[in-house]
């Protein structure tokens, strides 16, 4: 026995797990995803921005909605490494994850279902999975470099019943020799150039977004 | 000057300003609380948080209220484990824990939250009791007693009473 007190003292010293971090990648637009084993990912809502904490990997995309009846409702797309979640603001349950869709965007039927018309494109961010992924205006196509170097992008017009104006999804994965050179952690450039669909890319874009996005300790494969 | 330091004030009461300089204090209160379960004390913090942000702007004292919807959550959810048995092998106490985390668990969940504010953060009893959501005459007696109790299972301190 050393005393109450000194017994009592040991709680300061008790390790604050990695995963309860505060992640506040791009103010208004998007963070990263926590996702725990029992509960998924926790996520909160301020304004136009969403705000994520925790740091156990994934890839998260989130932003301000246009619900269908008229409102705006904060909705988040985390892939897990997995597959894809989606996650809607209710102001009784918080955010809550409304459906399971597919391996990748397009592939789950359903996928995006009620992500229509964003309010302002957003961005992803990504996190160990090597995976960037994002929602932009409906009705667009997009091509994309990485600290200069093109990169494939796998986009949809989310298929939504019901829905008049699908918004694009899109990933893109890290090309592996910039996945190498960043594994543990640092910053790539990533710009995007956004068509309307009716034009063929390689023309003038309607909108280039350039944004840095932070990494951390890319990892392919999984990311638990 | 005053609205430059109304403005700094603000800026320490973001959600963000918050979180770093609350959230492992918070941690350690509720891992306390829930007598060392790490994993409820990581999602009741986290979920504190996720609640409060979107109403962020109508709490009058984000810490305060924090630390209570932490502590609601913790107790829900170690009531929900008694119910299923719900058990988690990362729970088990570290090693030079165990006497502690023993005797945590000898007291009720406000004694431990109760003490560790008290001793371990220094803070006053009454806002210990704001803290816990509780009269400060409360807070007192879950002080006392906890104190009380601890010393009787972990041994007085050498420096007496405190």
């Amino acid at each position: 026995m050393t005393g109450w007190r000194s017994e009592l003292n040991k709680i300061g010293s008790v390790e604050v797990p990695e995963s309860l971090s505060w992640d506040r990648v791009q103010p208004g637009t998007s963070g990263v995803a926590r996702r725990s084993s029992r509960r998924g990912v926790r996520l909160a809502a301020v304004g136009l921005g969403i705000f994520v904490f925790g740091a156990l990997g994934g890839v998260a995309a989130g932003g301000l909605m246009h619900a269908p009846d008229g409102s705006s409702v904060p909705k988040v797309l985390v892939h897990d490494g997995q597959g894809w979640n989606q996650y809607v603001w209710d102001s009784d349950k918080g955010f809550a994850c409304t459906q399971l869709a597919g391996d990748a965007p397009g592939s789950g039927e359903g996928f995006g279902c009620g992500m229509h018309d964003p309010v302002q494109p957003f961005w992803a961010v990504t996190r160990r999975s090597g995976v960037i992924a994002g929602i932009l205006y409906p009705h667009t196509q997009i091509s994309a470099t990485v600290d200069g170097e093109a990169v494939a992008v796998e986009s949809t017009n989310c298929p939504c019943g019901g829905y008049d104006v699908p918004s694009v999804v899109f990933s893109v994965e890290l090309p592996k020799t910039l996945a190498e050179e960043h594994a543990a952690g640092g910053v790539v450039w990533v710009t995007l150039e956004v068509h309307e669909s009716s034009h063929a890319p390689g023309g003038t874009p309607w909108a280039t977004l350039q944004e840095s996005v932070a990494l951390d300790s890319v990892e392919s494969g999984s990311n638990t | 000057m005053e609205a430059a330091a109304q403005s700094d004030a603000a800026a320490e009461q973001t959600p963000e300003a918050v979180f770093l300089s609350a959230s492992a204090d918070l941690y350690r209160v509720v891992f306390a609380f829930t007598g060392g379960q790490r994993q409820v004390a990581e999602d009741a913090v986290a979920e504190a948080f996720a609640r409060a942000i979107p109403r962020w702007h109508k709490i009058k004292e984000p810490r305060g209220w924090l630390f209570r919807t932490a502590f609601r959550c913790a107790a829900k959810d170690l009531r929900r484990r008694q119910l299923t048995d719900d058990g988690d092998p990362g729970d088990r106490p570290v090693e030079d824990m165990t006497d502690l985390i023993r005797a945590l668990r000898a007291i009720s969940p406000k004694q431990r939250a109760a003490i560790v504010l008290h001793f371990e953060m220094d803070l006053p009893v009454a806002e210990v009791a704001e803290r816990l959501g509780v009269s400060p005459s409360t807070a007192s007696v879950h002080i006392h007693r906890g104190r009380k109790r601890l010393a009787a299972l972990l041994g007085e301190s050498e420096e007496g009473s405190q």
